[in-house]
């Protein structure tokens, strides 16, 4: 929680310096709704001219609030195809957050998930910025969100992203010279 | 809705962490500590009642007055926007209604409440789509769901 209110406070810093709105991720959905172009701040090392990076940093840092706060967070994803409409770019994806923390000498899995994910982005300046998300948070409503030649290939396991960020952990671990062992 | 009615057999006592995953499938498939109208089946799969399975129907059934089986109180059932999570506690159930298909479709498992009132925070746990410690907030703003309602649990009786 602490950490949370940590992450908040230095997004609203950096958002103020850039003279931007910081939302908080379940509002940017709101935004996109009323039709209201907010964008998302991305501070850091990310090369804006790399969607995947974007996406990336996006699921990290605005997804992964809405997460137990853990002690490292790692995500993986997929996408499935994109499509382009007056200047937004939506990119049909599935995404998986994996949150851990160092418990009782083992690096544990705490928190996480992975869903069909809708992101609106735009382009300008050959640099990405998200605009908006629609997450199929119940598995039903996902023939709402994706267009049929997008749900059809959904796979709700998406077991190779897990292993995806397994394999992120341990080697995270091994770069910081951890001597704990991942563990579900 | 079968993962949310797994969760609250689990913690009636239905699953003993002290036990091998070997013995608490032979629990499931004794039917211990469920009833002749709400159970569910090894794997997840099979022979499973509709109190157990569906969402409408597992609130009707532990809310309701009976000698044996889960029992809850109600509560919230408002939209939302109006929904007070300080309400919530861990071990509770939340149901969410669709009101594009116009119904109480989906349940998720309250696994942590933060004790502060003043910056107040619930965890949930789901399936499909599958969460662990996720918060509550995603799902109260998400537009598709317009009215949520809650089910405390409390002491049960259970013939095994």
């Amino acid at each position: 929680m602490k950490k949370n209110m940590q992450l908040i406070l230095i997004l609203l810093l950096i958002s103020c310096l850039a003279g931007c709105k910081v939302n908080k991720a379940a509002d940017i959905t709101s935004s996109t709704e009323s039709n209201e172009i907010e964008v998302v701040p991305i501070a850091g090392n990310v090369d804006k001219s790399d969607m995947d990076e974007v996406i990336s940093y996006f699921i990290i840092k605005y997804l992964g609030i809405s997460y137990k706060s853990t002690d490292k967070q790692f995500e993986a994803h997929k996408i499935y195809g994109t499509e382009e409409a007056d200047g937004v770019i939506k990119v049909y994806a599935f995404y998986r957050f994996m949150g851990c923390s160092f418990i009782e000498g083992t690096f544990k899995y705490e928190t996480g998930g992975g869903a069909p994910i809708l992101f609106e982005l735009v382009k300008e300046n050959d640099e990405y910025d998200i605009i908006g998300y629609t997450e199929v948070l119940v598995g039903g409503d996902l023939p709402y969100i994706f267009p049929e030649k997008y749900a059809e290939m959904v796979d709700e396991r998406n077991t190779d992203l897990y292993e995806d960020v397994v394999k992120q952990a341990e080697d995270w671990l091994k770069e910081e010279g951890r001597i704990e062992k991942y563990s579900r | 809705m079968n993962f949310v009615s797994q969760c609250v057999w689990a913690a009636y006592g239905g699953w003993q962490s002290t036990s091998s995953v070997a013995t608490n499938r032979t629990r499931v498939a004794s039917r211990i500590r469920m009833t002749s109208t709400w159970y569910g089946a090894k794997y997840g799969m099979g022979d499973i009642s509709n109190n157990f399975a569906f969402v409408p129907s597992f609130y009707t059934y532990a809310t309701s007055s009976k000698t044996v089986g889960p029992k809850a109180t109600g509560y919230g059932d408002v939209s939302t926007g109006s929904f007070d999570i300080l309400s919530v506690g861990t071990g509770n159930v939340i149901q969410l209604y669709n009101t594009s298909q116009a119904k109480w479709y989906h349940s998720l498992y309250a696994t942590y409440k933060s004790s502060s009132s003043i910056d107040p925070q619930v965890l949930v746990t789901a399936h499909q789509t599958d969460y662990i410690d996720r918060d509550i907030l995603e799902y109260l703003n998400n537009t598709m769901y317009s009215k949520v309602r809650g089910m405390r649990f409390s002491s049960a009786s259970f013939d095994s």
